[in-house]
């Protein structure tokens, strides 16, 4: 894919993830892994290549709710929208039954913590920490087999943000683009470094310790340097 | 609710929230207004009517294409987008709360002038009123179309500058060269010039109509081009 200026950011890119992995994705440069994500998700149109999700090519059309689900640094939800708007919004796009949207949505807000009258009031009254809140319930509400994070949740402390991002139920695929590697452990399964646009990396997170390498930007670079490269 | 149907609904809420949805009734509403504010002969009256909804139509597009280019740049775009619904639905969505929005404020206008006109006791025909009143709400909805189309690919400010200027250019052109042809595209506000005379508007103004209506469907297809590349 490009940027504005037509500068390369994703070249000759080919990563394959298998199903239920939890994989931390870094960049060099940082961008990278945020345009790999943003692509994986439709928001952004690459110039060439192909790419398939949950046994479906790129479409973000009707039915895409239930197999993949994208949650940015800073969901585009609506400010006048309460949570509980937004997630019965996305239940309802989901195709989920009334009834069961309506369960789901009262207990995705339990879940994320949007509590009493919060979920009654529009988003732009709780800030950042509200709206990520109510974007993960609201990517979450259709059970969508993968899951695609970019940045997500910075505006919770990290406890909070650990718990909500230790989803449960072993069949989520989870790719999780950060530029903070540290920050993700504990959640992740496997680490992909891509450099200058291509993979270079993918291995799963015990390769780090057995390398005697720390979970950082570094330490996944120094991997990369020992390990075998990935086919492209 | 289809999926068109749920993001007309939150683009209508959001132009309500946000005010645009005043600006762009006041600006067909309040340009009757004046119309009203200010007696003239009926032929005088009925030009600065055609004045000033063209001026409206330009403030309608313009509106539209800060619109949808906000939408895009904040992320909301992206966000129902990744909500199973398709990039071309999400333009069709649009456009019907923009659309409707359009015609409701030249509705509005038309009233106005109508009793505005029939307090002259000009012997105006009703049927012949009203297919003017038709043709130009096509004009209306193909300008807030353009509005769309450009907004897809150019940031808020210079969208809204550059779909104003290719209304008015286009409203110019057809003062000064249409040559009284109803088939021009944007010809139908030269109609109401011509209702107190003694021509045969109505077929004129079906025409200009179809040619509007035509318009509508070639611009909504490019604006819907336009965002299946955009970046969301």
């Amino acid at each position: 894919m490009t940027n504005l200026v037509h500068r390369a950011i994703l070249r000759g890119c080919s990563l394959t993830i298998p199903v239920g992995a939890r994989v931390l994705l870094v960049s060099e440069p940082e961008g990278a892994a945020s345009a790999l994500v943003r692509v994986l998700a439709g928001l952004s149109r690459p110039s060439a290549g192909r790419l398939e999700i949950a046994g479906a090519g790129n479409g973000t059309g009707r039915g895409w709710g239930h197999r993949v689900a994208h949650l940015g640094p800073e969901p585009g939800i609506p400010r006048w929208m309460t949570p509980r708007e937004a997630i019965a919004l996305s239940a309802r796009l989901a195709d989920l039954p009334p009834e069961e949207a309506r369960v789901r949505t009262d207990r995705a807000l339990a879940w994320v913590g949007i509590r009493g009258d919060a979920a009654d009031r529009a988003v732009r009254h709780g800030g950042p920490p509200l709206v990520q809140r109510t974007g993960l319930a609201a990517a979450l509400i259709g059970d969508p087999e993968v899951l695609l994070l970019d940045e997500p949740l910075r505006a919770l402390d990290t406890l909070e943000r650990t718990r909500l991002l230790r989803l449960p139920g072993p069949r989520h695929t989870i790719l999780i683009a950060s530029r903070y590697p540290a920050s993700e452990a504990g959640l992740v399964s496997h680490v992909a470094l891509l450099q200058g646009g291509r993979t270079v990396l993918l291995a799963p997170i015990a390769a780090l310790e057995e390398a005697g390498l720390p979970l950082s930007m570094r330490g996944i670079a120094g991997l990369a340097a020992v390990a075998a490269p990935v086919p492209s | 609710m289809t999926a068109a149907g749920v993001v007309a609904r939150v683009a209508v809420r959001e132009l309500w929230m946000t005010f645009r949805l005043l600006l762009v009734l006041v600006a067909f509403v309040g340009g009757s207004a004046v119309v009203v504010l200010l007696p003239s002969s009926p032929s005088v009256t009925l030009d600065r009517m055609a004045i000033g909804l063209g001026i409206a139509t330009v403030a309608g597009a313009a509106v539209a294409a800060w619109s949808i280019a906000a939408e895009r740049e904040t992320g909301r775009a992206g966000w129902l987008v990744t909500r199973s619904i398709s990039r071309g639905i999400y333009v069709i969505g649009w456009a019907l709360g923009l659309v409707a929005i359009g015609v409701a404020g030249t509705v509005g206008a038309a009233a106005l002038g109508w009793l505005t006109l029939t307090g002259f006791a000009v012997d105006l025909d009703a049927g012949s009123y009203s297919a003017v009143v038709l043709a130009v709400a096509t004009s209306v909805a193909a300008a807030m179309t353009l509005g769309l189309a450009v907004g897809a690919l150019l940031p808020p400010a210079p969208a809204a500058g550059v779909a104003a200027l290719l209304c008015a250019g286009a409203g110019l052109l057809v003062v000064l060269a249409s040559g009284g042809s109803s088939s021009v595209p944007g010809a139908a506000y030269l109609l109401f010039s011509r209702l107190v005379g003694a021509d045969a508007v109505l077929p004129d103004a079906l025409r200009a109509a179809g040619v509007g209506l035509v318009q509508t469907a070639i611009l909504l297809a490019i604006a819907r081009a336009a965002m299946e590349r955009a970046e969301l």
